[in-house]
């Protein structure tokens, strides 16, 4: 059921087993696997089911880094941000979860197997009716799905799946609505967790509304779910008993904050043909209930060998090239811009006839080939100075505002580039394309060019409290009853979008959950 | 007047003539008779030789090309015919061994950039060598300079 937390009398105590924040992809899946057991579940969400200007701004902060929104890269109402969400899935790659040599602060405390039983469920969850990433020929279409033939073990062809998207806020809200044993209090924002005195192990949540009115909640096991960022900042707030923040004994919290730096024009693709291209590498596509699209990754054996970070790339049909210049038909009103493209394009056609001559071939009329745009999101490497600290600018609540200082590194830039080489080996080894590298070499990487909205690692995971914030079942080092979901306890970030593996690491939680309310340890001390 | 109408090209061209019939003996002895109009076999793979001399021209501006008919020729001659090619060999085999080679050099990373367009090194070369001979064409000589020293030279008996 739904309660109006601006409707809760002043000074109420409201004692549950479960006390979840936030009201996001996480916060929901680990409330829906509650529903209809015998466990009190509290979910707690800042806004309500619409958006709120007011609520939203309570996100705004402080930028001390690589330029960054930090109020447009999410959502605060009942939802979260997957009121904005795109829908790309796919799981983590098995490499993504190992120590890396070649990554510092690489390696997850789990593997891909300790998430394999979950993907399934968070697929489910997020709609996708299908579960295969991996097989083309395991499509059921008539078309057979054949991946290009690139040259060599560089790179490799792999598939997103698509959510409609899932707007889990609208799709799941009957089941909240329904489940007798969950309480969501909406308009409900936690200002602390507090802990017992030795702060291990967490006593209340101070909540209050930008009404006024305020509450507490008592609850035996609390999951953090309020996103990327706002988990860390949470931690940090939470400082009246532990001076630097909860889990925060070796300042660890907030600290290697990741993106997935996105680069709208890393390169472009020179194709003889575009027939060659099979639909799903251009667009969304279905294929019966599904909805997929073939991508370029670069393979485990590659990524080893030379000691480069992730990079995914998707790439769509731009112009034709055509044998002789085509002016635009309203004409160019600047002469030099004309000169350009005329000197663009003849270079283009010299390149087809080119390859042409060689690999392919000859053209059969007046059409070279075709130019191709590349998009790609990759990852970075973890850095302990890309961190979220508190601002000293306050929020309406009163709250310190966020700080972030994303940073970017040269190494990043340089893993980049040289993926998108690897693709023009690929390519030019196939024979019938061919690569413009537009992503150039840097020695520092200050700006970024865009990202996905996608905030992880200010509260890793690690076996060693020392180096992470939270333990392999995501339970925060020294403290008993508190968990963190979301893709802020990602170590490292593989190159795919976070949501899937975030709702799998939330189904498993709540697995982990259930097992210990059932042996009746919801809150042992460690 | 006809003298005076000598451009530096043709001036040139006749120097390294003569010094080419000096060393007919020894440059004769030296080549191979499938030398001889070399450069056009190789281009002639080209579907289209204006088209791909342009990168050649670009390659070059961009400083990376070389400037010289015969050592290109002779470059690239000597990796088709690793590849089982020779100048009457069918188009076909011929297409074929260049694909072999310009799949090797991606394997190998051997890539240079065009205008950040990542091409075979072999394939530029080739564009690099219709570049220049599209200049002797059009009688343009601004790298005649380069090209008729004693490479030239020593490159006039083949062409």
């Amino acid at each position: 059921m739904f309660v109006d937390g601006r409707q809760v009398p002043d000074g109420t105590e409201i004692e549950t087993d479960l006390a979840i924040i936030g009201g996001g992809a996480a916060g929901i899946t680990i409330a829906r696997e509650f529903a209809s057991t015998g466990v009190r579940v509290a979910l707690i969400e800042s806004g309500g089911f619409e958006f709120d200007a007011d609520t939203q701004a309570l996100y705004e902060g402080e930028i001390g880094g690589v330029d960054y929104t930090l109020d447009g890269s999410r959502l605060r109402y009942f939802g979260g941000s997957t009121n904005h969400w795109g829908g790309w899935c796919r799981p983590l790659e098995r490499q993504d979860f190992e120590k890396r040599d070649w990554v510092p602060h690489s390696g997850w405390p789990i593997t891909r197997d300790d998430l394999d039983p979950y993907y399934p469920r968070a697929a489910e969850i997020c709609q996708l009716h299908s579960t295969n990433f991996d097989d083309p020929q395991g499509w059921p279409t008539d078309t057979p799905v054949e991946p290009l033939p690139l040259a060599g073990d560089e790179v490799m062809t792999r598939f997103f799946i698509y959510s409609p998207p899932t707007r889990f806020g609208e799709v799941y809200r009957p089941d909240i609505e329904k489940a007798e044993n969950v309480s969501c209090y909406l308009h409900s924002n936690v200002l602390e967790i507090v802990p017992t005195e030795n702060a291990a192990e967490v006593d209340r949540l101070r909540v209050a509304t930008l009404q006024g009115n305020s509450f507490t909640v008592k609850p035996k096991t609390v999951v953090l779910a309020t996103g990327g960022i706002e988990n860390a900042r949470m931690l940090l707030l939470s400082n009246s008993v532990a001076t630097a923040g909860l889990g925060n004994q070796n300042d660890m919290v907030g600290r290697y904050f990741m993106e997935h730096p996105h680069i709208p024009y890393p390169a472009d693709i020179l194709i003889t043909d575009e027939k060659l291209v099979p639909a799903f590498y251009r667009t969304y596509t279905p294929v019966e209930k599904a909805v997929m699209r073939g991508c370029f990754m670069f393979s485990p054996q590659y990524l080893e060998r030379t000691g480069r970070l992730g990079t995914v790339m998707t790439f769509y049909p731009r112009e034709e090239v055509k044998t002789a210049y085509t002016p635009p038909k309203d004409g160019d009103a600047d002469p030099d811009k004309t000169a350009e493209k005329r000197a663009a394009h003849e270079l283009d056609a010299g390149i087809l006839q080119a390859i042409r001559s060689s690999t392919a071939l000859p053209a059969k009329n007046d059409t070279l080939g075709w130019r191709f745009g590349i998009g790609c999101a990759s990852e970075q490497q973890p850095n302990p100075d890309s961190r979220i600290t508190l601002s000293e600018e306050k929020d309406a609540l009163g709250l310190n505002r966020t700080k972030l200082t994303w940073r970017l590194q040269g190494s990043d830039a340089t893993s980049l580039h040289q993926n998108v080489r690897a693709l023009a080996r690929a390519w030019g080894g196939w024979g019938e394309g061919r690569i413009r590298i537009l992503f150039p070499e840097r020695e520092e990487w200050t700006e970024a060019e865009g990202w996905g909205n996608h905030h992880m690692g200010s509260t890793r995971m690690a076996a060693d409290a020392r180096q992470g914030v939270c333990d392999a079942d995501c339970r925060v080092h020294g403290i008993s009853n508190l968990y963190i979901a979301g893709s802020s306890v990602y170590p490292t970030t593989g190159t795919v979008n976070p949501t899937l593996t975030l709702v799998a690491l939330a189904v498993r939680m709540a697995d982990h959950l259930k097992t210990r309310f059932a042996n009746g340890m919801p809150g042992e001390t460690l | 007047m006809a003298d005076a109408n000598l451009s530096r090209r043709n001036v040139l061209i006749l120097a390294g003539a003569a010094v080419a019939a000096s060393a007919i003996p020894l440059a004769v002895s030296m080549s191979e008779p499938e030398q001889i109009g070399l450069e056009n076999s190789l281009t002639d793979l080209m579907a289209d030789r204006d088209a791909i001399a342009l990168i050649g021209r670009r390659w070059m501006e961009e400083g990376g090309g070389h400037s010289n008919v015969a050592a290109l020729s002779r470059r690239i001659a000597k990796k088709l015919r690793a590849e089982g090619w020779s100048p009457d060999a069918a188009p076909g085999e011929a297409r074929a061994a260049m694909a072999r080679i310009v799949r090797a050099d991606f394997a190998n990373d051997d890539m240079v950039l065009v205008d950040n367009w990542a091409l075979s090194r072999s394939c530029v070369e080739l564009c690099a060598l219709a570049a220049l001979m599209t200049e002797d064409d059009a009688g343009e000589g601004a790298r005649d300079g380069a090209r008729d020293g004693a490479e030239g030279a020593a490159a006039a008996p083949h062409g």
